[in-house]
């Protein structure tokens, strides 16, 4: 299937809609949301599906597993769309349509095949959602602090992507200089190692904000997940620095949660959620890819459900939402973090068994625990909510499965 | 000989001005026009870097000046003591990973200047508390970036370059000026 201009369109759409959305009166504004992020995660999909590239520009379909990327900041803003609530603040339009801008410029950061363009465009989306929090009424403190860190960090991976491409064999001095200056400031871009708790913290401020770690891990992860063949090595070299990040970022946000209050847990569970997708990316091989798109795609998933349990009632969403945080054995980010132990072991294979005659026995039960609660709730409104987390979970599952298949299929793991 | 002291002196002065209260922005500042119009000199058309040069300036002046108005934070001498000698110890790791023999004499000059002038205004940008002195530590970074991409010949780098230190003054700006209205208010 070659489809020239499906690329370019789900690269642009976001952007129209985002136009259109501020052009939108506010009474419709919601419907027009959900619909026209729908129409992009649609596009991109099949962008996703289709493969190829945009003639004339570095734009291009990333290769494998990664592919999958590509589509998942636009199901991050679909899904926020649809769990927001239905009448908003004056104040939240320009928000809404500043977060369309925000997961337009994530999935062309993500689309990047160049690793300097990938860079700068990762830089304007963060930048993009550090002005976004410090124009929010009382935060320009945080929303400066905001700033500096994104600008530091696209500072010093710039000159990483410069060094890195300019330099023609992999084994010199100076091409680790560029790899260590771009995983670290990639990483401080999206939240990796010590900037973790500053960009968790600063997500109370504004609408687009609360989702700007998922929007930026995605790109940056693909990028770090990319070195290894810019640089010529094998695809299953580990990326230690990337590594090493991803294991500071996991325990910078472990200690602080046992004294944090619930919502705060919850967003520092996704905090770990994606700092298990960059040891996972750093680990490299098969089972390594499939498990930092696993994470991520859980973490995209559920980042809008963090932003939606604190808004209203508590109510369906926020239980699939701790089911499927707790890491428990049917979900998603558990397939993840089977896979990447599968990538950081060396005895992958023999765990794997075992692990999926874990699974399917949890699987059943938390299911059925999962359908049957809400039910004897008998709530009217949140109805139309638990429908869209079912679904949720339902992906979740689905794409654990995939995942954990394709990996095991291809003979070796690493 | 010539450029290896133009190039010492230039890191020479962005670690010792990261860790001092109101003058880097204005040396920074001056920095970038001057990169501007050694483009100028070298373009067939000389007029629009000029302008940019000129621009830069009438910019950065009023906004040094209003920053300078609005927080008046003096640094510690813990700060002072972290921006040096953090910044001299990243100059000595810069020198030492850039290799020996893969390029001339001047590129490695150059790539270490540019090198050490990104890592000291990162840290400065890192350790500083007043807007204003991070606000400065981003300039100098900005600044190594631009001499990064004037030595590798991307055209499109420098303007970037250029366009967010125009970009990182204005949010200074607008930051403070609510900081200082909060305070107002209080």
């Amino acid at each position: 299937m070659n489809l020239p201009l499906l690329l370019p369109a789900a690269l642009c759409w976001p952007f129209l809609s985002m136009s259109v959305l501020a052009a939108c009166p506010p009474a419709s504004a919601r419907q027009a949301a959900v619909g026209l992020s729908a129409i992009g995660l649609g596009l991109a999909v099949l962008a996703a599906c289709a493969g190829g590239g945009w003639a004339g520009t570095p734009f291009q379909v990333p290769p494998g597993v990664l592919r999958v990327l590509l589509p998942l900041p636009l199901l991050t803003l679909w899904l926020s769309c649809a769990l927001a609530p239905a009448a908003g603040a004056p104040g939240r339009r320009g928000g809404g349509a500043l977060t369309h801008g925000l997961a337009g410029g994530a999935t062309v950061a993500t689309a990047c095949a160049d690793l300097l363009s990938g860079t700068v465009a990762i830089g304007g989306v963060a930048v993009m959602a550090a002005l976004a929090i410090a124009t929010t009424r009382g935060a320009a403190r945080a929303g400066w602090d905001l700033f500096r860190l994104a600008l530091s960090g696209i500072l010093l991976a710039v000159p990483g992507a410069i060094v890195l491409i300019a330099v023609p064999d992999g084994t010199s001095r100076l091409d680790g200089l560029g790899g260590v200056l771009l995983s670290v400031g990639l990483g401080t871009v999206a939240g990796l190692g010590p900037a973790a708790p500053v960009v968790l913290a600063a997500e109370e401020y504004a609408v687009p904000a609360a989702l700007a770690p998922v929007m930026t891990a995605v790109p940056v992860l693909r990028h770090l997940a990319g070195v290894g063949t810019v640089q010529g090595l094998a695809q299953s070299q580990p990326q230690w620095d990337t590594m090493m990040l991803g294991i500071a970022t996991i325990w910078l946000v472990v200690l602080p949660m046992r004294a944090a209050s619930a919502r705060r847990r919850n967003r520092l569970a996704l905090g770990v959620l994606i700092g298990l997708a960059a040891v996972a990316a750093g680990a490299g091989g098969r089972a390594g890819l499939a498990g930092a798109v696993a994470l991520l795609a859980s973490a995209a998933l559920l980042g809008p459900l963090v932003g939606a349990a604190g808004s209203a009632s508590g109510d369906g969403a926020l239980r699939y939402l701790w089911a499927a945080l707790a890491l428990r054995p049917p979900f998603l980010p558990f397939g993840g973090l089977a896979l990447t132990m599968l990538a950081v072991c060396d005895a992958a294979p023999l765990l794997a068994g075992p692990l999926l005659l874990a699974l399917v026995p949890g699987c059943v039960r938390a299911g059925a625990q999962a359908v049957s609660v809400p039910a004897g709730a008998g709530d009217a409104a949140p109805a139309s909510r638990d429908r869209l987390a079912a679904l949720a979970v339902a992906l979740l599952l689905g794409g654990m499965v995939v995942l954990v298949a394709a990996a095991l299929a291809g003979g070796p793991v690493r | 000989m010539m450029l290896s002291l133009l190039l010492g002196l230039l890191i020479l002065l962005s670690v010792i001005l990261s860790g001092v209260r109101g003058w880097p922005l204005l040396w920074h500042g001056g920095l970038v026009a001057a990169a501007l119009l050694a483009a100028a000199r070298d373009a067939a058309t000389p007029v629009l870097p000029c302008l940019a040069a000129v621009g830069v300036m009438a910019a950065i002046l009023p906004l040094a000046w209003g920053l300078a108005r609005l927080e008046d934070m003096p640094p510690s001498a813990r700060e002072r003591a972290v921006c040096m000698g953090g910044g001299l110890v990243l100059t000595i790791l810069a020198v030492i990973a850039v290799p020996q023999g893969m390029m001339d004499k001047a590129a490695r000059l150059d790539l270490i200047a540019a090198l050490a002038v990104i890592l000291c205004g990162v840290l400065a940008a890192a350790v500083r508390r007043s807007v204003v002195g991070q606000c400065a530590g981003l300039a100098c970074a900005l600044n190594g970036l631009m001499l990064l991409a004037g030595l590798s010949g991307r055209g499109a780098v420098l303007a970037g370059a250029a366009l967010l230190l125009g970009a990182t003054m204005l949010v200074a700006f607008v930051c403070l000026r609510r900081l200082a209205w909060g305070r107002v208010a209080e």
